[in-house]
């Protein structure tokens, strides 16, 4: 087994003096592969997403990556993050951007990774052209070879699939596996369960802002169920 | 990974280039800008506007100043999609934007320094004799108000307001009408403007200074106060955006 990543203690995270409650006493711990982040609008996703980047702080509760606190860890060694939509400027070109990023890196030159990614990624057709004028699809091929610059042990992937056709969809699940390595957590929210069914070692399953579900891959299969009928078991006693 | 400004700059010019480009001031902006000296050229002190060609042209000179400063800089202080990627990179948002701060006000030095090179070449062609230090306190007035522009428009955008510009003209308007509230309002109240309104009257009476005699006293006097003014509101800068997210929705969480 190896050492988690990603560990939550009791986390909680309230918006609007207690108002909002988007988390509630979260306590998991996330080891490296790809890990899907599943449940209904508003159980809390995005929020935890959030944490982890070290854009918000817990309002109770400790978590930790890789031994320290967020923000420690992203100035020590960054993270990759996709947001849920899109967010280029789009006035750099394709090319100017990953340069500008690999340099901010310290990266003097594309490693091999990266250029099979980029190759898996179909992006080098892409490097001419502004970032504002990328349909969707491309852009979010673009983020996700943005998002690895620099080697993260840690990428957050917010809603990555969302808008897209089934042709970019199957290229940005062919860039995510692409994208595995040991050491690396792939922390994937989606509403597309087939999909993070194709892809995920490991299923967390939020309600309301707590944990109803932690399910490995192996385990799903081995219960011939799909990852479509967990979620809906999750939500029944919630369901309208 | 990188986290001083002054490395920002610097590794990432490619990025500011393209946005002086392609956005702010853009391919016609730099037309504009490189032509503008032509203007000086002009028999200035025939217009009914001016009395005599420096004042005209000292006139054209602050306020294409202004104006390119508040075209160049007019977002500098405003969320930026870059500040997402840079974040996850390890990139602190202040340090990302005071290098955006820094980089355009080395565009403000350049264009500053071609304006008055013009001014310099004009003023030969009416038959003055100007010295290099006045070309080089030329330069050096039309950076200040160039860099006062620029702050006030860094902080103003920190603060998320998404009236910036707007803010920064009205400050700047209250500040040139400062003396003539003198008559209606106390001494104390105009010294206390004087001291948080944009110093443009500090740097005004340091180029009049140096144009007329080196007085150091009140050159030393003007860049203090432009300094000093500059320093704070730098510091405010860093509070107001330190708050911000790199997906600038504000989102405060409790805690």
């Amino acid at each position: 087994m190896t050492t988690p990543l990603v560990e939550c203690h009791d986390v909680t995270l309230t918006y609007r003096r207690g108002a909002v409650r988007a988390l509630r006493e979260l306590s998991v711990r996330i080891h490296p592969g790809v890990v899907g982040l599943v449940g209904a609008n508003g159980a809390g996703k995005t929020s935890l997403l959030r944490l982890l980047s070290g854009e918000l702080s817990p309002t109770r509760g400790r978590i930790t990556i890789g031994g320290l606190n967020p923000g420690a860890y992203r100035s020590a060694f960054g993270y990759g993050s996709i947001p849920d939509q899109p967010r280029f400027p789009a006035y750099l070109t394709v090319g100017e951007f990953l340069t500008g990023l690999r340099d901010v890196c310290g990266a003097p030159a594309p490693t091999n990774a990266e250029r099979a990614l980029a190759e898996d990624l179909a992006i080098d057709d892409l490097r001419p052209r502004l970032l504002g004028s990328l349909s969707l699809g491309q852009k979010r091929r673009v983020e996700l070879l943005a998002a690895l610059m620099g080697d993260p042990d840690l990428v957050l992937l917010d809603e990555p699939t969302n808008g897209l056709d089934p042709l970019a969809v199957t290229a940005l699940r062919r860039g995510l596996l692409a994208s595995r390595r040991p050491g690396r957590l792939l922390l994937v929210s989606s509403h597309h369960l087939d999909e993070l069914q194709r892809v995920a070692d490991h299923v967390l399953i939020l309600r309301e802002g707590t944990l109803v579900g932690d399910h490995s891959a192996d385990e799903v299969r081995a219960r011939e169920e799909s990852l479509e009928s967990l979620f809906l078991a999750a939500e029944a006693p919630h369901a309208h | 990974m990188p986290t001083s400004p002054a490395l920002h700059v610097r590794t990432l010019w490619p990025w500011h280039r393209a946005r002086w480009a392609r956005r702010a001031p853009g391919y016609a902006g730099f037309v504009a800008i490189s032509l503008y000296p032509v203007l000086f050229f002009a028999p200035l002190e025939r217009t009914w506007l001016f009395d005599s060609w420096t004042g005209g042209a000292s006139a054209l000179l602050l306020v294409g100043t202004l104006g390119a400063a508040f075209t160049v800089m007019r977002d500098v202080g405003a969320p930026h999609a870059v500040e997402f990627w840079l974040f996850q990179k390890g990139v602190e948002l202040p340090a990302m934007a005071l290098a955006r701060w820094t980089s355009d006000l080395c565009l403000g030095a350049a264009i500053a320094s071609w304006w008055a090179a013009g001014f310099t070449l004009a003023a030969i062609a009416h038959g003055l004799s100007p010295s290099l230090p006045l070309f080089a306190g030329l330069v050096a007035w039309l950076f200040g108000n160039f860099a006062i522009v620029g702050t006030l428009l860094l902080v103003l955008g920190a603060t998320g307001y998404p009236r910036a510009v707007d803010s920064a003209i009205l400050i700047l308007l209250l500040t040139a009408f400062a003396p003539i509230l003198g008559k209606v309002v106390s001494p104390a109240a105009i010294l206390v403007a004087e001291i948080i309104l944009p110093p443009i009257h500090a740097l005004l009476a340091a180029r009049q200074a140096i144009s007329a005699t080196t007085h150091w006293p009140s050159v030393a006097a003007g860049v203090l106060h432009v300094a000093t003014w500059m320093f704070v509101l730098l510091l405010l800068t860093a509070q107001f955006i330190g708050r911000r997210t790199p997906q600038a929705d504000h989102a405060r969480a409790d805690g």
